[in-house]
């Protein structure tokens, strides 16, 4: 019992990983579909960008509502090498469109796979290094902050948009294949699984860094910036430092979420990278339970599931509002979330009754029994 | 030890002006080094804004602060960054007990060791033995020592004072400042504190902030009486309860009582 109480988290995260090791063999024994384990590729993104979400919000208590910008830095970085694939090289269609005459200097790294992987971790980091530096060194904070990075994830949207000979503005970057080829079909089942397998590792891989990183010195002082950030600077701590990094941390693990997310997707469009889908991610994190690794990626599967079951039927139509209704209640009534309930809410419970029963008891029978603990 | 009775604050002229109301004017004060030093004085009398200024919390609009430490060249504490004067050895406790509530005892204090305050460092660093057994030998001072693994949150008003007290004694400071330590206590606890705050004085300075002169009378070395943003007197604890300003001023209702 001892044991299931301390690592009951990573006992959850195993569970989560077996049973996601175990989909491509059902894949290929026929027992699931090969758009559910595309799906649940995507969901493994997904808890990439929630463990970085929560890493910011859970630990830190910096709320940001724009981390689909760095979601779509990663992926259109991908989504480019991919197209370049493509075109074996060669200027787009797009490009053609928009009057270009030879492929832009933006699009060069993306011609080979090294350099689109040093972009995907470069573009994030630079970005959210020189907003958090600006942001964090004047010491913004709480709902300022949210709005800021609201407001510049809205200014790329923008921007994405209105560059469309270099980004295929609305359309997006379309028609491309995973890195390792086509993944529809009977027979390309193979590169279905190997990707699976490869995002699985990199779920593990992020999931891991950031037990580590929250079990450290540093990770309890993240939790002390957020329950008293001018106590922290009173300690000694260049509070807005530590903010940065782990902001910069959380953007490069969206970015590589994208990246992820588009070889499953087979396409990236700006609508990712909307104020909604921001905020989405969010709500993944909050109804899996804030501050608390596994909450975020048991939220990110668990609202991802339930969205890709009811909102293509008759559900359709209500799906947003339930999940903004669910959204409103956890905030409510369950401030910790899903792991907040198992963890907390439901043992306080017993612990209440049993002390009621215990105390029914005692009126009948007017001798105390004394319980060994 | 011929410099025990050398200045290790000095506190020059500082004014201070909020959008028209001005919180303290012109006030100069040195303290001794090792020495309990108090400020006193009635509500709005600045005594917290002095505070304030001393750890760059506020702003001066006008006058400075130095630091003179025990080894060293003298260090201006205006204009600084809190966490480099925190560096530097002037440490300070805030009204409300302000402890990490999420964070046990033992981490509560982990995270106040002076040393290793990077980000790298805070990632790779693992406390020491040297470290712990620094961090018991506080705690048993403020005797937290059995409580060590329980969330600081949890702790009772009182103990969170302790705690946050402890927490700053083992920077290993220069300074200590204490903006009413003795404020929802008890007497028995208040008394407690006084022992305690003795007890540390020994190995850095300490500036209060506090109303309860009982407290005051058991360990004041020195006290400062503020009114209306201004010095009023300053002098030892008998002087000050002599003085008939001081009394018509602040201990006037109190004062029969206290005096």
């Amino acid at each position: 019992m001892k044991l299931l109480k301390k690592n009951g988290y990573n006992l959850c995260f195993t569970v989560i990983v077996i049973a996601l090791a175990l989909m491509p063999l059902l894949l290929l024994n026929g027992f699931v579909k090969s758009t559910t384990v595309l799906f649940l590729g995507k969901c493994m993104a997904f808890a990439i960008v929630a463990i970085g979400l929560d890493l910011i919000w859970g630990y830190t208590g910096i709320l940001s509502l724009g981390h689909g910008l760095y979601f779509c830095l990663g992926a259109y970085g991908m989504g480019m090498y991919l197209k370049m694939v493509e075109t074996h090289g060669k200027i787009t269609d797009f490009m053609q469109v928009g009057g270009l005459t030879e492929l832009p200097l933006i699009w060069k790294p993306f011609l080979s796979l090294p350099g689109t992987f040093l972009m995907i971790f470069l573009a994030p980091l630079v970005v959210s290094g020189l907003i958090g530096y600006f942001i964090f060194k004047n010491r913004v904070k709480g709902v300022y902050f949210s709005i800021i990075s609201q407001a510049l994830t809205w200014a790329a949207y923008s921007i994405f948009i209105a560059l469309s000979p270099y980004t295929n503005g609305n359309v997006g970057i379309s028609q491309i294949q995973s890195v390792l080829g086509s993944l529809r079909g009977p027979k390309n089942e193979g590169n279905l699984v190997t990707l699976f397998y490869v995002a699985l590792v990199v779920l593990i891989l992020i999931y891991a860094l950031s037990y580590f990183l929250v079990h450290t010195k540093f990770g309890k002082i993240l939790i002390a910036i957020r329950d008293g950030e001018n106590r922290t600077y009173f300690s000694g701590y260049c509070v807005s430092n530590y903010k940065n990094v782990i902001y910069m941390l959380s953007a490069i693990f969206a970015a590589v979420a994208g990246a992820l997310f588009v070889n499953f997707n087979g396409s990236i469009t700006p609508t990712q990278m909307s104020i909604t889908y921001s905020i989405t991610m969010v709500i993944w994190v909050a109804i899996g339970g804030r501050g608390t690794l596994i909450g975020a990626v048991i939220g990110a599967f668990l609202i991802n599931l339930c969205e890709y079951n009811l909102s293509s039927g008759s559900m359709a139509e209500s799906w947003q509002y339930i999940i903004g209704l669910l959204f409103v209640i956890t905030i409510l009534f369950f401030k910790g979330g899903i792991v907040g309930i198992v963890k907390d809410q439901i043992p306080a419970l017993l612990q209440k009754r049993r002390s009621r029963a215990e105390k029914e008891g005692r009126d009948h029978q007017p001798i105390p029994v004394k319980a060994e603990e | 030890m011929g410099k025990e009775q050398d200045t290790v604050l000095k506190i020059k002229n500082v004014s201070v002006v909020f959008d028209g109301f001005q919180a303290l004017t012109d006030v100069n004060v040195k303290v001794k080094r090792n020495s309990i030093h108090f400020f006193i004085g009635p509500n709005g009398a600045g005594k917290t804004t002095l505070l304030d200024i001393i750890c760059a919390k506020t702003k001066p609009t006008e006058g400075n602060v130095s630091f003179y430490p025990a080894d060293g060249e003298k260090v201006r504490l205006t204009g600084m960054k809190e966490y480099k004067i925190v560096k530097e050895g002037v440490v300070r406790k805030f009204q409300v007990p302000s402890v990490f509530v999420n964070l046990t005892v033992e981490e509560n204090m982990e995270l106040s060791l002076k040393e290793n305050k990077g980000v790298w460092q805070s990632v790779f660093h693992r406390t020491s033995e040297e470290e712990k057994a620094l961090i018991d030998e506080t705690l048993k001072k403020v005797g937290l020592e059995k409580r060590k693994d329980i969330l600081a949150g949890s702790l009772a008003h009182g103990e969170k004072q302790w705690l946050e007290i402890a927490m700053q004694f083992v920077q290993k400071p220069e300074i200590i400042l204490l903006d009413e330590p003795a404020a929802g206590m008890g007497k028995p606890e208040t008394f407690k504190t006084g022992e305690l705050l003795k007890e540390i004085k020994k190995e850095c300075t300490i500036i209060v902030v506090e109303h309860d002169m009982d407290f005051v009378k058991q360990i004041a070395d020195c006290v400062t009486v503020l009114h209306e943003g201004k010095v009023l007197m300053e002098g030892d604890i008998h002087q000050v309860l002599a003085d008939e300003t001081v009394q018509a001023v602040y201990l006037g209702r109190g004062g029969e009582r206290n005096a």
